[in-house]
C-alpha cells in the first residue's frame, strides 16, 4: 500500500497500554540522551581542534 | 542557532584569511605599477619633447595624443577563485546574520508573554502572530536553511581551494580536489539517505528537498504515469517518518514487539522500575496480539523479569514497606494483574510464588473482587485476581491436614447407619440420600402448609384452624424429627463448620473473597424464607449445615408458638411457591461427593468454585467477553484441571457429572441456567470423557440415567447431546 495515501486505521494498542509506552519513552530517552551526549561531546572537542588548526593554517 | 552563529563566524574568519591573500592576485602589483609609471613618464617626456620641437619649426602638435592607460590582467583562475571565495564568505556571513535574526525573532516572540498580563491580549496576539508565521513554518524553514548556507559556503571554499591549488601546483591541487570530491560525495550520500531509507537518522539541510523530490517522482511512477497527484508528505521528513512508522501492518507489529523486548532488557530492575513495569505490563494485554508480542519476543522466557515481578508481588504482603495504603493498593493490584498475565499468558510457574494466598487475600480485602459494582469498575483486575486465586486455591486445598478433616467428616456419614457388607462410601451415600429424602419431605410439609394457609380466607385463619392444619401434617414429621436428632447427635453441622474453618485457614480466607460463591452460617437465626433463599437461590453454598436447616423446616409447627401466629402466616404467605426442583436437589448427596473430593485433593471442589466465580464474572462482562479475558478463563481452567489423573476419585467424578447435568438441564442445580462459553464447557466435557474412561459401576450408570432424563427441561441441547455421546461411549 502506498504509504503516502495510507490512513492510520489502527494504533494496535488501546489507551491502557499508555503506561508501557510512557515507560518506553522515559527509558529510551535516558538511553538516547546518554548515547547522544557521548557523541556530541566528542564532536564539540573536534570543533575546537578544527578551529585552532584552521587558524594556524591560515596564518601560515 | 546557538551553535550555528559561532561556527559561521569561525568559518568566515578562516575564509577571510584566504581571501585577503588571494584578492591580491586581482590587484595591481608594485612592479606593474612601477612599469606603468615609467611608461607614463616616457610618454610624457616624449610629448614634452614634441611640444618643444614644435615651437621652433612651427610644426603643429597632434592634439589627440594621450597617456597610456593602466591595464590589470589577472589570470582566469584567480578571478574564478576570488569569485567563489567571496560568494562563500557572503554565504557564511549571511548564515551568521540569519542566526542572529532568528534569535532575535524568537526573543521578540517570547516577549508577548512577558509584556502583557491580560490573558486575552496575550492569547489574541499570540494567535495572530502564530497564524502569520509560526504555523506556516516560515521561521522553521529559515532556521533550517542557515546550516545549509554554512555548508554551501564550506563547499565553495573547498572548490576554490582546489581550483587555486590546481593552478599553483598540480600535484597538491589534485590531492586537494580528490579530498574535496570525497567529502562532497559523502555529503551527497548523507543527503539522499533518508529518501532511500526512511528509517535513517542521517540527513543534511538539503535532505528535505531531496525527500520531497523523490517522493514526488515515486508517487508519479507508482501511479502508472506522470499524472499529477497531490503530495501528502511535505518537506518534513520527521512527519513522513511518523506516518510510515504508524502504518498498520506486520512490520509495525514486529517493531512494537521488539520495542517491548528492548524495554524489558533495558530496565535495571530496581523496585521502582519493576513497579513501573508491573503497572505498564497490564495495559498491553488488552488484545491477543499484544499478549502474543510478549511471547514473540521471548520475553516469556525472561526468568529475571518474572522473578522481579514475583518478588515485587511478594513484598505486597508487608504493608509497612509502602508509604500509605493507596500506594500499597495500586502496587498490589498491578502486581496481581502482572502475575496473572505471566501465569496465564506466558505459562510462568505459579508454584514459585511465596505465600500467594495471603497476598491475594490481603489484596481482595481492599475490595474489587466480590461485589458486582466493584467488578464492573475494574473488570480486568477482578478477572485476573479471581483466576489467579482459583489456581492458588487449587494448590492450597490439596493439603493432607484438610484431607484428614474432610475424611473425618465423611466417616460421620458412613457411621450414621452402618450396614454390614457395604463399603463406607456406599453407606455414606445411603445416609446422604436418606437425609435428602427427609429434606424433600420437610419442604413438602412447608408447601402443604403454605397452600393451606393461602387457600383459606383471612377471616377463617383462626388459631384453631391453623392448629388443625398443622396437626394434620404432624405424622409426616416424625421421621424428619428422628433424622434431625440423629444428625445433631453426631454433630454433623459442627464437623462441617470445623471443616469450613480449616478451608478458610488453609486458603487465608481467599475462597470467601471469590465472586459468586456463597457460604452458609452455622450461627444466626433463619426463617423459612431465608432457608428457602439459601437452598433455592441462584447461588448455593457448597457446604450447607443441613441439620440446622432441617430443624428449621421441621420446627415450623412449633414456630407459631414462639413468633406468634400472624408472623408465621406472614412468612409462609410471602413465599410464592416452593420450587418442585428442591425435592430433587440432592443437597446432602452432592455434599457427600464434595467431602469425598476434599479428602482426595479438592479437585472437583475447586472446579465448582471456578464455575461459580466465572458465572458471576460473566454476568458483569459484555457478551462475548474480550479475547484476552477468554484466554485467562481458558488458561485458568487448564491450570486447575491439568493434573486430573492424580485426583480421579469417585467424589470428583460425581461432582463433574453433576456439573455437566446442571449445565445441560434447566433448574436442575447450582450451575443450571447459565450460558457458559463453549471453550469452557468443551473443556469440561473433555475432562469428563477422560475421567470416566475405564470407570464403571453403579455411580457411572446413575450418571448415564441422569443425563438421559426426559422429565427435565433442556437448557443447552448441543452440550447435552455431546454429554450423552460421552456418557454413552463404551468403556475403554
Amino acid at each position: 500500500m502506498d504509504p503516502d495515501t495510507e490512513t492510520e486505521v489502527d494504533l494496535g494498542f488501546s489507551d491502557s497500554a499508555n503506561p508501557l509506552w510512557s515507560l518506553y519513552g522515559r527509558i529510551s530517552k535516558e538511553y538516547d540522551t546518554a548515547n547522544l551526549n557521548d557523541l556530541t561531546s566528542g564532536m564539540d572537542g573536534l570543533l575546537v581542534f578544527v578551529r585552532s588548526l584552521s587558524s594556524t593554517l591560515s596564518l601560515l | 542557532m546557538d551553535g550555528m552563529h559561532p561556527k559561521a563566524g569561525l568559518f568566515s574568519a578562516v575564509l577571510t584569511a584566504f581571501i585577503i591573500d588571494r584578492s591580491q592576485s586581482i590587484q595591481p602589483t608594485p612592479a606593474a605599477q612601477s612599469a606603468f609609471y615609467q611608461q607614463q613618464s616616457v610618454a610624457l617626456l616624449n610629448q614634452i619633447s614634441q611640444q618643444l620641437s614644435s615651437l621652433g619649426a612651427q610644426i603643429p602638435v597632434p592634439s589627440n595624443s594621450s597617456l597610456p592607460d593602466f591595464i590589470l590582467s589577472p589570470s582566469t583562475s584567480d578571478v574564478r577563485v576570488n569569485i567563489i571565495w567571496i560568494i562563500s564568505l557572503v554565504s557564511s556571513l549571511t548564515a551568521a546574520l540569519l542566526a542572529t535574526l532568528i534569535r532575535q525573532w524568537a526573543r521578540d516572540h517570547m516577549r508577548i508573554f512577558q509584556y502583557y498580563r491580560h490573558p486575552l491580549k496575550v492569547a489574541r496576539l499570540r494567535q495572530y502572530l502564530y497564524e502569520g508565521s509560526s504555523r506556516r513554518g516560515y521561521m522553521r524553514a529559515i532556521a533550517e536553511a542557515v546550516p545549509g548556507l554554512v555548508h554551501i559556503s564550506l563547499f565553495l571554499f573547498l572548490a576554490g581551494l582546489a581550483d587555486f591549488l590546481l593552478n599553483t601546483y598540480t600535484t597538491v591541487g589534485t590531492s586537494t580536489l580528490f579530498a574535496t570530491v570525497l567529502c562532497a560525495m559523502l555529503y551527497i550520500i548523507i543527503t539522499v539517505t533518508p529518501s532511500v531509507n526512511p528509517q535513517s537518522s542521517y540527513r543534511t539541510p538539503f535532505s528535505p528537498l531531496v525527500w520531497y523530490i523523490t517522493r514526488n517522482l515515486w508517487r508519479k511512477s507508482s501511479a502508472g504515469g506522470f499524472r499529477f497527484t497531490p503530495l501528502r508528505l511535505g518537506f518534513d521528513i520527521a512527519e513522513g517518518q511518523m506516518r510510515i512508522a504508524m502504518r498498520f501492518g506486520v512490520a509495525r507489529h514486529l517493531r512494537d514487539a521488539r520495542a517491548i523486548g528492548w524495554l524489558v532488557n533495558s530496565l535495571t530492575f530496581n523496585v521502582e522500575d519493576a513497579g513501573s513495569l508491573a503497572l505498564a505490563i497490564i495495559g498491553t494485554f488488552d488484545t491477543r496480539w499484544c499478549a502474543n508480542a510478549w511471547v514473540r519476543e521471548r520475553i516469556d522466557r525472561n526468568k529475571e523479569l518474572y522473578r522481579d515481578i514475583r518478588r515485587l508481588f511478594e513484598t505486597c504482603s508487608n504493608r509497612r514497606l509502602f508509604k500509605d495504603e493507596d500506594e500499597w493498593r495500586v502496587r498490589a493490584r498491578a502486581c496481581t494483574e502482572a502475575m496473572a498475565l505471566f501465569v496465564f499468558s506466558m505459562g510462568a510457574d505459579i508454584s514459585l510464588i511465596r505465600h500467594p494466598g495471603k497476598v491475594l487475600s490481603d489484596i481482595a480485602s481492599s475490595g474489587g473482587t466480590r461485589e458486582v459494582s466493584e467488578i464492573k469498575s475494574n473488570q480486568s483486575f477482578a478477572i485476573r485476581w479471581t483466576c489467579l486465586s482459583l489456581v492458588i486455591i487449587r494448590k492450597l486445598l490439596n493439603s493432607s491436614e484438610l484431607q484428614s478433616y474432610a475424611h473425618t467428616t465423611l466417616q460421620q456419614l458412613s457411621a450414621f447407619h452402618p450396614e454390614d457388607g457395604l463399603d463406607p462410601t456406599e453407606t455414606a451415600l445411603r445416609t446422604a440420600r436418606s437425609i435428602d429424602e427427609q429434606f424433600a419431605a420437610a419442604w413438602n410439609h412447608v408447601e402443604r402448609l403454605r397452600q393451606a394457609l393461602n387457600t383459606s380466607e383471612e377471616k377463617d385463619l383462626t388459631r384453631g384452624r391453623i392448629t388443625k392444619i398443622l396437626r394434620q401434617n404432624e405424622p409426616d414429621l416424625t421421621p424428619i424429627q428422628e433424622q434431625v436428632e440423629s444428625m445433631e447427635r453426631l454433630g454433623m453441622d459442627a464437623s462441617l463448620s470445623e471443616l469450613q474453618q480449616r478451608i478458610n485457614e488453609e486458603t487465608h480466607g481467599l475462597i470467601q473473597k471469590l465472586p459468586g460463591v456463597a457460604f452458609d452460617d452455622v450461627t444466626g437465626t433463619t426463617t423459612v424464607g431465608q432457608t428457602l433463599d439459601l437452598v433455592a437461590g441462584p447461588v448455593q453454598p457448597q457446604l450447607i449445615y443441613l441439620s440446622r436447616l432441617l430443624r428449621r423446616l421441621f420446627g415450623i409447627n412449633q414456630e407459631w408458638r414462639n413468633q406468634g401466629l400472624q408472623e408465621m402466616v406472614r412468612t409462609l404467605r410471602s413465599i410464592e411457591a416452593i420450587p418442585s426442583s428442591l425435592s430433587q436437589s440432592h443437597l446432602m448427596e452432592r455434599q457427600l461427593w464434595r467431602l469425598q473430593d476434599l479428602s482426595n485433593g479438592a479437585f472437583g471442589f475447586t472446579l465448582e468454585l471456578y464455575f461459580l466465580s466465572i458465572r458471576q464474572l460473566l454476568s458483569t462482562l459484555p457478551s462475548p467477553p474480550s479475547e484476552i479475558h477468554e484466554t485467562v478463563f481458558d488458561r485458568a481452567l487448564w491450570d486447575i484441571t491439568s493434573d486430573w489423573q492424580e485426583f480421579n476419585s469417585i467424589g470428583t467424578r460425581q461432582i463433574i457429572l453433576d456439573l455437566v447435568c446442571d449445565i445441560a438441564f434447566r433448574d436442575r442445580g447450582i450451575f443450571s441456567n447459565v450460558g457458559y462459553p463453549g471453550y469452557i464447557t468443551m473443556t469440561l466435557l473433555d475432562l469428563l470423557r477422560r475421567m470416566i474412561a475405564g470407570q464403571g459401576g453403579a455411580f457411572v450408570e446413575d450418571a448415564k440415567r441422569e443425563i438421559r432424563r426426559e422429565d427435565l427441561t433442556v437448557f443447552d441441547p448441543q452440550f447435552l447431546s455431546k454429554a450423552r455421546d460421552i456418557l454413552g461411549q463404551p468403556h475403554e
